[in-house]
């Protein structure tokens, strides 16, 4: 996968996040929505940008993500504080907040915002960042970790958590979470939910579940 | 929860092994709480004592279909042993065994049961369970021992002590061992009725599979007798010709399929085993590589206080992995040209010598040392992906392949079919051939459909099975822990994984939930996962199981009781490891009070036997818990010559720290 569509998902995701409570939004935070919208990749039908994480007992990080995301800081496109590393079980990460430059990535949106190839990734995570947002800051960090596919107990830290075969369309864990959640909502409101209402409700149940973790 | 045995007594006679001395004939061993030593040296018979322990609990069952090394995925059962297999304690001695008997004493929690056999043929002379007289038959031994024990089954008690209670000289393991595991933590943890659905459906899956490969064989058998018949006709030779030739090609695409099959398991899992290496190499250069920014940040920030942070950002990107962040280049001289006016105590942009109340200390050999970390990380993480693109090239070809085998199969079939079907059936026999032929091929679609249907459900069965064992995972996690961290110096922990078992040769592998090794050592930083025994040393390999295995029993065993039979630990361990070894076998013996752990051992020098003896607090080799086979085993021709030395090495190993040695 190219350094470009890294690069264009961090765009989206940072400005999704730009009117929101959750801004400038943090790194964590980034790379929950790139990880739900790979686990809903299907619901959404989109190509996963990182189809296998490695289950930690944190947010999973996606490096060629995060070289996107030092890039945009690079070129101006998006602005970096709070910067300060951090030691989680004699590992070090970085942590920091990112906001866009709305005047520098003008022309970059006029070109994401026009073509309809970029049009259902921008609406997927327009509605996860939107759901996370509404998760607050305390809840937001945890989404993932009670996340259906990330938290299943038969998949222990340090192994591989696959989001996609490769050769079909099965369903993750996480969309087959949120097919059944959509199943018993369709049965009080009438009617299919759209894959917009079923990201909501599925951002809520993790919000529910995070605060019980 | 089952119960584990705990072995109280042993009690051998008439054996000319173990003659005893004149006051106490034979051997008379009463396991105490705790660790009893068992000492001898080559030739006195310490692995026969484990052998004979171990037989007196299963009498002359042995497991068929068993693997070499490891168990194998073939369905395993029990069968009695073979004559040869029997002579085991005869030939060790010189009146074929006629008189020998052996007595255990074991309970299984309340059970206390008492067995006598005939060491020559291992036949029950004398059973009793609880203080009533028993039929001393196998089966009412079986039947005694499953009813105590909480077991579905005497293969399940067998299992339990061969890979669990016994760590005898075969050094069968069971954490390197997947298949051992799936079938062994379900009796540990499930009530017999969640594992017999499982267990009954994979043999109905590997019985029919069997049908399937037979009905293909009988399949070929069929199609070679027509091609001879149709060959025999003079009618239409171009026709037959082709028809030859399509069979043949269609012969190849079904063989290149079937090995097909077998390369896809082999690039399944090296694709596995690839993508968490570079996952993990990803994460390990991430993290050296925010190390490194965080000592550059440091100095960035202490030389522009004032600076805005995404520029602080860039530069501490600029100096710790020397790539641009604006246009994306290497820039390894500016960097290098930066770092040094930082160090020279000058501004980075104008170069102006600034005070030296502003001086960066740059710990040089933090910043040096990280360096060299981070570099070889990004060569860990080249190869890692390296490998990793390599292996998901060989996996999609290897589908590609397939599905380019099963389109030709697919293909000659139809137009063999077609030209079949062309073909004058003035010839009965062939006819008839071609009948039967196409009654087969359905027969074997059915029976396809059927293994592949049974296996759908196979999976979610063993998916259920694998959610109820996981509860579990965290507490053996931490047993294994507690005993692992007393041996080894590397840091090693238990990873609960999936290991993808193929049932048969049809359908898709069933993932069993399993624990893995992760250890660290070698040219790694961090921990790497270690998929067989032969990525350790040996005493790593035998300790890490034992830990396991004391992991296992503590947590399945109803109050965390239970018995170890080691024979010969020392073998495999150098000066260093054997305290530590001693360490770990006595917190298992008496972590509860009423576990039992029974060790053979050569007298050799070295700490082993001083350790032990002192952490169990055994004063002398005429204590209770030591079983001298020096002094109850028929001497060998080295005893007889060199007994003064044993002598004076027995009194070494026993004296009292402190003593002089």
């Amino acid at each position: 996968m190219s350094l470009l569509r890294y690069q264009v998902r961090s765009l989206m995701i940072v400005r999704a996040f730009e009117r929101g409570a959750l801004y400038p939004v943090p790194l964590d935070a980034i790379h929950t929505v790139s990880y739900l919208a790979d686990a809903l990749a299907t619901s959404w039908r989109l190509k996963p940008l990182d189809n296998a994480v490695l289950k930690t007992q944190w947010v999973p990080r996606s490096q060629p993500l995060q070289t996107a995301v030092d890039r945009l800081t690079g070129m101006g496109l998006i602005r970096a504080t709070k910067v300060e590393y951090v030691v989680r079980d004699s590992r070090h990460a970085l942590q920091a907040e990112y906001a866009v430059d709305l005047d520098r990535a003008a022309d970059v949106f006029a070109v994401l915002d026009g073509d309809s190839e970029w049009i259902a990734e921008n609406t997927a995570i327009g509605e996860i960042s939107f759901a996370v947002t509404a998760m607050g800051r305390e809840r937001a960090p945890r989404a993932v970790l009670v996340d259906a596919s990330y938290s299943d107990p038969l998949l222990d830290n340090n192994n591989v958590l696959s989001l996609s075969s490769g050769i079909d369309d099965e369903p993750t864990r996480t969309e087959s979470a949120g097919r059944s959640l959509g199943a018993i909502a369709k049965e009080r409101v009438g009617h299919a939910l759209t894959p917009a209402e079923l990201t909501s409700l599925y951002v809520r149940h993790l919000y529910a579940l995070s605060g019980e973790a | 929860m089952i119960q584990f045995p705990i072995i109280t007594r042993l009690s051998v006679n008439d054996y000319e092994l173990y003659p005893g001395t004149e006051e106490e004939p034979g051997l008379q061993a009463v396991f105490q709480p705790g660790l009893t030593l068992v000492i001898g040296a080559n030739g006195l018979g310490k692995s026969t004592f484990v052998s004979l322990l171990f037989r007196m609990l299963t009498g002359n069952a042995e497991l068929k279909n068993m693997g070499y090394a490891t168990m194998g995925s073939g369905q395993v059962d029990i069968r009695s042993m073979y004559n040869h297999e029997l002579r085991t304690f005869v030939d060790r001695v010189g009146d074929a065994a006629r008189e020998a008997t052996a007595t255990v004493e074991f309970s299984l929690g309340s059970t206390v049961i008492h067995a006598t056999r005939r060491l020559a043929t291992l036949t029950l002379v004398d059973l009793v369970a609880d203080g009533v007289e028993q039929e001393p038959t196998e089966g009412e031994f079986r039947a005694a021992i499953v009813d105590a024990a909480d077991l579905d089954s005497f293969l399940s008690w067998f299992l339990v002590l061969r890979y669990l209670v016994f760590y005898s000289d075969e050094r069968r393991s069971l954490v390197w061992d997947p298949t051992a595991q799936r079938r062994i933590l379900p009796l540990l943890f499930l009530p017999p009725s969640e594992i017999a659905p499982i267990e009954e459906l994979t043999e109905r899956i590997l019985k029919e599979d069997s049908t399937v490969r037979n009905l293909a064989a009988a399949l070929k058998k069929r199609e070679k007798e027509l091609r001879t018949q149709e060959r025999a006709l003079d009618s239409l030779p171009e026709a037959q010709s082709e028809l030859e030739s399509l069979r043949e090609q269609r012969a190849e695409a079904e063989e290149r399929l079937e090995e097909l099959r077998d390369e896809f398991v082999v690039a399944e899992v090296e694709r596995s085993r690839t993508r968490l290496e570079a996952l993990r190499a990803a994460d390990d250069e991430q993290s050296v590589g925010a190390e490194l920014e965080r000592l550059r940040l440091m100095e960035v920030k202490r030389a522009f206080p004032t600076a805005d942070e995404s520029a602080a950002y860039m530069l501490t990107h600029l100096f710790a992995e020397g790539q641009c962040l604006v246009c994306g280049h290497a820039a390894e001289e500016a960097a290098a040209a930066m770092a040094e006016r930082l160090r020279s105590r000058h501004c980075v942009v104008c170069d102006t010598e600034l005070d030296p109340a502003d001086a960066v200390d740059q710990g040089a050999a933090d910043l040096a040392g990280t360096r060299q970390r981070l570099e070889d990380a990004r060569y860990a993480l080249a190869d890692a992906l390296e490998q990793r693109a390599q292996a998901d090239k060989d996996y999609v070809d290897c589908i590609s392949e397939m599905a380019d085998a099963q389109d030709r199969i697919s293909k000659t079939t139809a137009q063999v079919m077609r030209i079949e079907r062309s073909l004058p059936e003035s010839d009965r026999t062939v006819v008839k051939l071609r009948e039967s032929l196409d009654e087969i091929r359905a027969d074997n679609e059915i029976a396809r459909q059927r293994v592949l249907f049974a296996k759908e459900r196979l999976a979610r069965l063993v998916d259920a099975q694998n959610r109820l064992l996981s509860r579990y995972r965290d507490q053996i996690k931490d047993g294994f822990d507690s005993h692992a961290t007393g041996f080894l110096v590397e840091h090693c922990s238990l990873v609960w994984g999936s290991n993808a078992e193929q049932i048969g040769q049809l359908g898709r592998s069933i993932p069993y939930s399993v624990f893995q090794v992760d250890m660290t050592g070698g040219a790694r930083e961090n921990a790497s996962r270690r998929e067989s025994a032969s990525q350790v040393s040996e005493s790593q390999r035998e300790f890490i199981d034992l830990a396991f295995r004391m992991a296992l029993i503590g947590v399945a065993g109803e109050g965390g009781i239970g018995t170890l039979v080691m024979d010969a630990p020392e073998g495999s361990l150098d000066a260093v490891f054997a305290p530590r070894a001693a360490e770990v076998l006595t917190s298992f013996g008496f972590g509860d009070g009423q576990s039992r752990v029974i060790i053979t051992s050569n007298l050799v020098d070295g700490q082993l036997i001083p350790r032990l003896a002192e952490k169990a607090q055994i004063r002398g080799v005429e204590d209770s818990r030591i079983i001298n086979l020096f002094r109850i085993a028929a001497s060998t021709a080295a005893i007889r010559d060199h007994r003064d030395e044993y002598d004076a090495a027995l009194d070494r190993a026993f004296r009292a720290p402190g003593e002089d040695r």
